[in-house]
């Protein structure tokens, strides 16, 4: 039996993994262990995952310490294996951890995997900032369990990705009462200037992976409906026209109010469906689509949207485009959308299908407004026409609620001095 | 104010508005809103800014007329003299 000493390397979980982390040895220098044996946990984008091993073999040497991230295939520890000839001697003349990467290079050195995964967001979909904090799942849910804001942690640490290591750390400062003092005053800063941005990379990655699984589990259906809008028109022409400049309403803000007014009283389209059950929200809190020039889309929340007039709304979505295109959005303003509004603008196409953004259970896409000849009591009339577009997940809701929730859209833009009052 | 001058007010405040766009690559006579990308609430902000700094108030009717560069700076500039 000849003693084969080799190397184990830092594994791949997937093909869109390009590092992992060594959070926790599970083994000691010296140990024997068995084939099947879990030796470290190795945190990735997808999760912590158990590195089991599938020989028999004595712990040498290892390579790395706990915290340590490197690139897949750099050697993290040396076994010496009991078998003969395992295929695994071939690799031991790599030179050992020359792939670790030091906190200076880690800024330089930044892998496309190095991006939130769509399981990220669903399991916790809107606590993060904006800015796409990234965070592994395992972050994230420590965060959660915690109540740490992925910000203030993000804030003192360097490095571009949160693991859990970062949390457990940050854990421990948040229970002494000065570092938490600390902690607040570093929240209040804000962002350096010329530093915001979005990274569109991770962005289009992020999206990709929403949208793809949204497509995979989502059993969506369509309805769509033209929304009159001509009285609406009207009205803000007549608003807009005695108003300051400043004062001035575009169509988007009695729109949403509409919107948010309408989901109020149909609940089967205004929550989230998470673990196989469906809970409603007794409030809208509205996700506002905005598209970045350059690409990519962010959804800032507009909470209690419901509750809005056509005045405060505009307020609320001035103050989120130019928050969103400065990648300056508040932490409140992700927080757990309830329903998602995706606005082609007034340049767009007609009519839009948007994919539902999990977990929520519906979405509505407005077309661009135009003019079109409607026949309304057996004449022919022009109308100002925006065609709504509702797409809703078929195990919460059936067409029927769907179809509703737009007969009554379409009835609230008819009365549009409503939307400029608080309702009770 | 002559037409440089409002022209550089214009360009400037655009450039608060989208920051990624360069001032060169506004075009004359193009219509901003296609050529930058701009949607409603940028243009209503470039209005609002614009307004402001020149002291000339751009009705909603009027939009129509001031979306290219150089026609913006025409309609102010028929707005100043009279």
């Amino acid at each position: 039996m000849s003693e084969a000493l080799h190397d184990l390397k830092m594994p791949s979980f997937g093909a869109d993994m390009a590092e992992g982390t060594l959070v926790k040895w599970l083994v000691t220098e010296g140990e024997k262990i068995e084939r099947g044996r879990v030796i470290a946990e190795i945190e990735t984008d997808k999760g912590i995952i158990d590195l089991d091993i599938f020989e028999n073999a004595v712990i040498e040497k290892l390579l790395l310490k706990e915290g340590e991230r490197v690139a897949v295939g750099t050697p993290i520890a040396k076994l010496s294996s009991a078998t003969t000839n395992s295929t695994e001697t071939a690799d031991k003349d790599i030179p050992p951890a020359q792939n670790i990467i030091n906190d200076s290079e880690k800024k330089e050195h930044k892998p496309a995997a190095e991006i939130p995964t769509a399981q990220d967001l669903v399991a916790a979909p809107l606590t993060g900032e904006n800015e796409f904090i990234l965070a592994t799942p395992a972050a994230r849910a420590l965060a959660n369990k915690q109540n740490l804001s992925l910000h203030n942690i993000k804030a003192q640490n360097s490095d571009k990705r949160l693991i859990t290591l970062a949390m457990v750390e940050a854990f421990d400062k948040e229970a002494a009462p000065a570092a938490r003092e600390k902690d607040a005053q570093t929240a209040a800063q804000p962002q350096a200037p010329g530093k915001a941005g979005f990274d569109k990379e991770a962005m289009r990655r992020t999206i990709s992976e929403t949208v793809t699984r949204s497509k995979q589990q989502i059993p969506h259906y369509y309805l769509s409906q033209r929304l009159d809008i001509t009285a609406l028109e009207h009205y803000l022409h007549e608003y807009n026209g005695s108003a300051a400049l400043e004062q001035r309403i575009l169509l988007t803000a009695p729109l949403l109010c509409a919107i948010a007014r309408t989901l109020i009283k149909n609940k089967q389209l205004n929550g989230l469906y998470i673990n196989g059950s469906f809970a409603p929200s007794n409030t809208v809190h509205l996700a506002n689509a905005i598209n970045l020039r350059g690409g990519g889309l962010v959804m800032p929340v507009i909470r209690d949207a419901q509750t809005l007039t056509a005045i405060t709304m505009m307020e609320e979505l001035k103050g989120q485009v130019l928050r969103a295109r400065n990648a300056s959005l508040r932490a409140s303003e992700l927080n757990a959308a309830s329903f998602t509004v995706s606005n082609i603008g007034e340049r767009g196409a007609e009519q839009m299908f948007a994919v539902i953004y999990p977990p929520q259970v519906a979405i509505i896409a407005l077309g661009s407004p135009h003019q079109e000849a409607m026949i309304i009591d057996g004449g022919i009339h022009i109308r100002s026409i925006i065609e709504a577009t509702l797409a809703a997940d078929h195990r919460v809701s059936d067409g029927h609620i769907g179809a509703r929730l737009l007969y009554q859209l379409n009835q609230q833009l008819q009365k549009p001095e409503e939307l400029w009052t608080v309702r009770n | 104010m002559d037409s440089q001058e409002l022209k550089n007010i214009i360009l400037e405040e655009l450039g608060n508005i989208a920051p990624e766009i360069d001032a060169d690559e506004v075009p004359d006579d193009e219509d901003m809103r296609d050529a930058l990308e701009l949607d409603s609430m940028d243009f209503l902000n470039l209005i609002i800014a614009v307004s402001k700094r020149t002291k000339i108030a751009v009705p909603e009717a009027d939009y129509g007329k001031v979306l290219t560069l150089n026609r913006m700076i025409r309609y102010l500039q028929g707005k100043t003299a009279q």
